[in-house]
């Protein structure tokens, strides 16, 4: 495992892939202290440049975005008060108020510095698991796959907050359009109206860049409103990074409980960071200054959402289950390059699981890294009017889309899906379960055919797929309780 | 239209698209049907559950809702997404240079305190350097009609 890693390491080393990391975290970087924009977005608009890659610089690349979000988004949340992603609330609670008493260099740092170190947590818990995995994950057949498919999707439910009904609807969407082209079991095409473009079906890329990037950018285009009226930062920086080397507990703890809640799949960054705020309240001893600026209700929360992303690769790369947006287009991502998620990632791809374990430790270090080089500028670009950056979005999104396949159906479908989640966006439907029933559609309608090719009807009695059954009805019993008590954060992207 | 009508419409029409998906898939081979039939009705059931809640909660009218709100974000929004759809028309006529200066221009121009010179400047430089980075990545440029026809004309 250790050669592995130390072999996994010696790739990602390439001069080549340390420069697609650089670029992925300089776009999750961006996306990230723009409010609306959000990780999955940002993973949307590089995922139609993956085509020809290979996959681990691809990997690099999509990493690169993920893992840095989470801290980036921290300069509106500190700055201004503005969350600028769901995973950022709690921050704000007291990075704001420290901002306010003139600390916000302070309240920034800590915050990158502890964001780093929840992120290396995170990649850490990574590493550990996959040999922890890795025999679970080889004894599974084809009814087990389809079984875990099925879970995928029943995680719909825990995402899609009070409106489950609609979730699993546009859920339902997403299978269909997975559906559009050759059939997994038959040399069928399907749904393609004649039309040769959609013979090899809906591109990936495409359908994920129509759906989360178009809307989003097409909102800015609407409005002229800055994000933020003034961007001013004082002195404080080493303050704030011995802040997080001096609560150390604080920031191990709350990255171990965010690499774990990462793995439960629809949690969601927002409940998680909560929950970690909440613990170390309880947790501390002096609780009076929690809401005002205390430094420790920033650190936790900070470890936390970075840690998290760690903790949600496990179940996305090696049961093929995606926790959140972001890993549904990871997870697409693969598809694209023609990687299986699943046993595969710890036998023939091991090499690329470790890689992407890596890419996350590294990627965290270049994201904090790029954070305090960039603090004063950011501060200031936050003013600016969306318009001056958003027709250059377009462009970018439009030139990515007609990678897929060099042909004009590229933009129609992009218009298409664009139109669509833009709809969907302005009647407040969630648009997340579209993304995950496309990627699960030919994977389960596969492993399905297989399952009762192979074994008949018995598969329905195998012991593993009856306690992924169990789990499956946990999960859908877990969503109505949770959204009964108001637990579940919807994961759509919000501006 | 206020969102609760927005919704109550996308509802009935999915329903319907759902029902002529799985009248669609019924005809195909048996192993290719069986798996968009049951997932198109299910999701007919699924839109119909939908559309009768969407129908009991505009009855109910429980909570005011801000229609004027909704119908000016709506109205700005179809706008901008028109203007995207007249771009992306633009690259398929014209090709992705000359649609992507005219679109960029304009957006910056009538959306910006830029001035003519500087939104000409940025639409013009950023695409010297996309072009420049395009070929560089190998990426593959959109060719319009017009374009492909002028190429082929002229034997480029």
């Amino acid at each position: 495992m250790f050669e592995a890693a130390a072999e996994a390491l010696l790739i990602l080393a390439d001069p080549n892939r340390l420069l697609y990391l650089f670029f992925g975290v300089l776009v999750g970087f961006t996306v990230g202290f723009l409010p609306g924009i959000g990780g999955t977005a940002g993973m949307a608009l590089l995922l139609p440049f993956i085509f020809g890659m290979d996959p681990y610089t691809a990997m690099a690349l999509l990493i690169g975005v993920v893992a840095v979000n989470n801290t980036s988004d921290t300069f509106t949340s500190v700055l201004f008060g503005i969350p600028g992603s769901a995973a950022s609330q709690a921050t704000i609670l007291d990075g704001h108020p420290l901002a306010q008493k003139g600390q916000a260099a302070r309240a920034l740092s800590a915050s990158f510095m502890s964001s780093m170190m929840g992120g290396i947590i995170g990649a850490l818990v990574l590493f550990l698991a996959i040999p922890i995995a890795r025999p679970l994950v080889l004894s599974f057949r084809s009814p087990d796959l389809f079984m875990l498919t099925l879970f995928g999707l029943s995680m719909i439910g825990l995402m899609v907050g009070n409106k489950p009904v609609r979730g699993v609807l546009v859920g339902i969407l997403g299978l269909l359009a997975g559906t559009v082209g050759g059939a997994a079991a038959t040399p069928e095409y399907r749904f393609t109206f004649d039309w040769l473009y959609l013979y090899g079906g809906i591109p990936l890329s495409v359908a994920v860049a129509g759906f989360f990037a178009i809307p989003e950018i097409v909102t800015f285009i609407s409005t002229k409103e800055k994000i933020a009226r003034s961007g001013t930062l004082e002195s404080g920086t080493l303050r704030g990074i011995g802040d997080a080397f001096r609560h150390w507990a604080v920031v191990l703890r709350s990255g171990a409980l965010g690499a774990f809640m990462g793995i439960i799949p629809g949690l969601g960054g927002s409940v998680v960071e909560w929950f970690s705020y909440y613990i170390t309240k309880a947790l501390a001893k002096d609780k009076s200054q929690f809401g005002k600026g205390d430094i420790r209700g920033l650190i936790a929360p900070e470890s936390t959402n970075n840690a998290k992303d760690g903790g949600s690769l496990i179940p996305t790369l090696l049961f093929n289950i995606p926790t959140n947006g972001s890993m549904a287009v990871l997870l697409g991502g693969l598809v694209i390059l023609g990687v299986e998620a699943g046993p595969r990632m710890v036998t023939s791809e091991l090499p690329l699981t470790l890689t992407i374990v890596w890419s996350l430790a590294l990627a965290n270090v270049i994201g904090t890294a790029m954070c305090f080089l960039m603090a004063k500028p950011i501060s200031m670009l936050t003013t600016l009017n969306p318009n001056k950056f958003a027709p250059f979005l377009i462009v970018l999104i439009c030139l990515g889309a007609y990678q897929a396949n060099y042909h004009w159906g590229d933009l129609v479908i992009l218009l298409v899906f664009g139109g669509i989640s833009w709809l969907l966006k302005m009647i407040d439907w969630p648009r997340i379960p579209f993304i995950i029933g496309f990627v699960l559609s030919d994977g389960s309608e596969r492993y399905l055919f297989l399952s009762i090719s192979r074994y008949g009807w018995e598969w329905l009695s195998r012991p593993s797929v009856l306690i992924i059954g169990a789990l499956i009805i946990a999960a859908i019993a877990a969503a109505i309780i949770m959204n009964r008590k108001g637990l579940v954060q919807s994961m759509e992207i919000k501006p | 239209m206020t969102q609760r009508n927005w919704s109550l419409v996308v509802s009935i029409c999915l329903l319907l698209l759902l029902l002529a998906t799985a009248w669609q898939a019924k005809d195909f081979e048996p192993l290719a049907a069986y798996f968009p039939v049951v997932v198109a009705l299910l999701g007919a059931i699924l839109a119909a559950i939908n559309l009768l809640g969407d129908w009991s909660a505009r009855n109910a009218l429980a909570e005011p809702q801000d229609d004027a709100g909704f119908a000016r974000s709506v109205q700005a929004g179809a706008v901008s997404f028109g203007g995207v759809i007249l771009y992306v028309a633009g690259i398929i006529l014209a090709g992705f240079f000359p649609a992507s200066v005219v679109f960029l221009f304009l957006v910056l121009f009538l959306r910006t305190d830029f001035g003519l010179l500087w939104s000409t400047l940025l639409a013009i430089g950023s695409l010297v350097a996309l072009y420049y980075f395009g070929n560089m990545m190998l990426i593959e440029f959109p060719v319009g009609l017009l374009e492909q026809a002028i190429r082929d004309a002229y034997f480029l």
